[in-house]
């Protein structure tokens, strides 16, 4: 009866795509030298968005799992790193830490958390999982909150960067770039990621688990390790974030971080990586244009046009431009011949 | 104050907030046993009933009648929520649940945006109405009337509500269409406007639990947020679905956190989490929920 939550995902890998990807590359190369520095801080924000709704699409787009909790790793990742820099965590004094060291007790942390949380949330499904997930990252945000001793609670963070390799970051566009190549080499790991064997695992248990659990495979520790890889660079977004921002607030790990990458998700179209992209692209260029006018009235306009796209487009803008492109899914004509 | 009192201010003070919990969770318990559908916008029907009591409040007559207010937005919310049902929900039934929640989701982020926007994000305050003021003292408790008055409704409406779905056709129909919407429809009843109708009901407990609430906890735009991660919890450990589930975690959660505030101040908000995770840990499906209840 019910139709799957996404479309089958087109071929990327046709000429004009490889070219118009290129071509988009070069163009974020080049970016920087005809903007201003706020403009550039802009283009690292949006980098940073587009990094954490697209692992997030990895999750619900691919594993199809809705989880209403990846604020959660994004906000450790930046906390940890942070605090590991300031010598905020426990038997580490400020300074005693290389960038790098710093880095990786981050997505350590963040390894560590995905695993608990989703082992235990992946005991349920559907819309428990939701819930549960909200919950936990609730708790990620109540903590961050509390230990004001550690983290400073509601007043936020404040992290000073050591240079890395010799650049300071506190310059823009060494920023800019050290987000467009973390950015670049995450999405293309996810890319292929999604077309490895464990990328068909997880499409096909999306699809039916049931059938997928017959020829022995294990959903559970799949999807558990979908939620883990997601959440690893979600936390890689965080850090970025809290990289360009050098302060960071428990904000980052409330529900309505999740909340937004959902709706651009959703927007841009889920089970392709680059309709999400598109998601973040529109949304990011909508909220630039209107906030301008009336800044109060945004989440009302993102709301009603996020609930149009679910109820009459639930394909997103990469469903309207496969369409166009006349591929036709085979949800697409499953959802014809129940109608 | 001596230990006994304490203890004994802190159970009532828990059952107060219990019974708040439980109008509030068992409408998105409701909704989704009946419907299949988990009510993202729940929180926000929840503010909208608080707002406009506090309107009917502000405007009745210029001396502000409590039971007015608390009459009528109700009421007013659960049309709303018809509405709401009737021109977006209804036409997703079909598809995927998880739209459902990201719908619902999107009609509390619209519904939280425009009273923002008009009201602002200030915390409005919602005097304890007159008759309700001061409190009942006995044995060395002080207990203000006002919550009295909430755990009274409360257990009236629990008691109500179970009748409803227990003895009445409606509750019959509503069960039946749980089972098998088809057959339902096959024996000529209208099922569509049975959903609608469950849903206002739905609704009608959010925005009953918004105005006991509000003298509580002041009305504001994001008042929702927080309870809806309550009733989230609240059901994940009763069961989704289940009645009786709604009101022992209701209950549960509620006791948990005042005694906790009490006695553990500084790990009292994690306290429901882990409470949630045991729950999870050894029964899934929550300690009332039917196992399989989402298997679609």
């Amino acid at each position: 009866m019910s139709t799957s939550l996404t479309k089958m995902y087109i071929d990327t890998s046709s000429r004009e795509i490889q070219v118009l990807s290129i071509g988009v590359l070069i163009a974020l190369l080049l970016l920087p030298q005809f903007l201003t520095s706020y403009q550039t801080r802009l283009a690292t924000a949006f980098l940073i968005l587009l990094l954490f709704v697209v692992s997030y699409d990895l999750l619900i787009g691919y594993a199809g799992v809705l989880s209403f909790g990846h604020a959660l790793p994004y906000g450790i990742g930046a906390y940890f790193l942070g605090l590991s820099l300031q010598g905020r965590l426990p038997f580490l004094a400020e300074g005693q830490l290389s960038f790098l060291a710093a880095v990786v007790i981050a997505l350590i942390a963040v390894l560590l958390v995905m695993l608990v949380t989703g082992a235990l949330a992946l005991r349920t499904n559907g819309i428990y999982f939701a819930m549960v997930t909200l919950a936990f990252a609730q708790i990620g945000y109540i903590m961050m909150v509390e230990l004001d001793s550690v983290t400073d609670g509601e007043n936020g963070l404040f992290i000073s960067f050591p240079d890395v390799f010799g650049y300071s970051l506190a310059n823009v566009g060494n920023v800019y770039y050290l987000s467009l190549v973390c950015v670049v080499i995450s999405y293309l790991l996810i890319r292929h990621l999604v077309k490895t064997p464990f990328g068909l695992v997880l499409r096909s248990i999306r699809q039916n688990e049931e059938r997928a659990q017959f020829i022995g495979l294990d959903a559970y520790r799949f999807q558990l390790a979908a939620y883990t890889i997601s959440g690893l660079f979600a936390g890689i977004a965080g850090m970025l974030f809290a990289i360009s921002n050098t302060f960071i607030t428990p904000d980052m790990l409330y529900w309505e971080t999740s909340g937004d990458a959902i709706m651009m998700a959703i927007i841009g179209g889920i089970g392709t990586l680059w309709g999400p992209a598109l998601g973040v692209a529109v949304t990011f260029v909508l909220e630039e244009v209107l906030s301008g006018m009336f800044l109060t009235a945004w989440p009302v306009f993102i709301g009603i046009f996020f609930v149009l796209v679910v109820m009459f487009i639930p394909g997103g803008l990469a469903g309207i431009i496969q369409n166009w492109r006349r591929t036709i899914s085979i949800d697409d004509l499953k959802r014809r011949i129940e109608r | 104050m001596s230990s006994t009192a304490t203890i004994v201010s802190l159970l009532l003070n828990g059952l107060a907030f219990g019974m708040l919990y439980f109008l509030f969770a068992s409408g998105l318990s409701l909704v989704f046993g009946l419907m299949g559908v988990v009510n993202f916008a729940h929180g926000a029907l929840y503010m909208m009933g608080a707002y406009i009591g506090l309107l009917i409040y502000q405007q009745t007559f210029g001396t502000g009648l409590f039971i007015v207010a608390f009459l009528i937005a109700p009421f007013a919310v659960m049309g709303i929520s018809m509405l709401i049902e009737r021109f977006t929900l209804r036409h997703l039934y079909d598809v995927d649940i998880l739209y459902q929640v990201l719908l619902t989701f999107g009609l509390a982020v619209i519904l939280e945006g425009a009273f923002r926007l008009v009201f602002g994000p200030v915390t409005l305050s919602f005097p304890t109405p007159g008759l309700l003021k001061g409190s009942i003292s006995f044995g060395g408790v002080i207990f203000p009337y006002y919550r009295l008055f909430v755990i009274i409704v409360g257990a009236i409406v629990a008691v109500a509500l179970y009748l409803f779905l227990e003895r009445t056709r409606y509750g019959l129909i509503a069960r039946a269409g749980m089972m098998n919407r088809d057959m339902v429809e096959a024996n000529g009843i209208n099922i569509d406007r049975a959903y609608t109708f469950m849903f206002g009901i739905g609704g009608f407990l959010a925005g009953l639990s918004g105005i006991m609430a509000a003298p509580m906890f002041g009305v504001f735009p994001t008042m929702g947020h927080d309870l809806i991660l309550l009733g989230f919890v609240i059901v994940v450990i009763g069961g989704l679905g289940s009645y009786k589930g709604s009101i022992v975690g209701a209950l549960v959660v509620a006791l948990a956190e005042t005694y906790g505030n009490f006695f553990a101040p500084e790990i009292a908000s994690v306290t429901l989490f882990a409470l949630m995770v045991l729950v999870l840990l050894f029964k899934p499906s929550g300690m009332f929920g039917k196992p399989g209840v989402l298997a679609h």
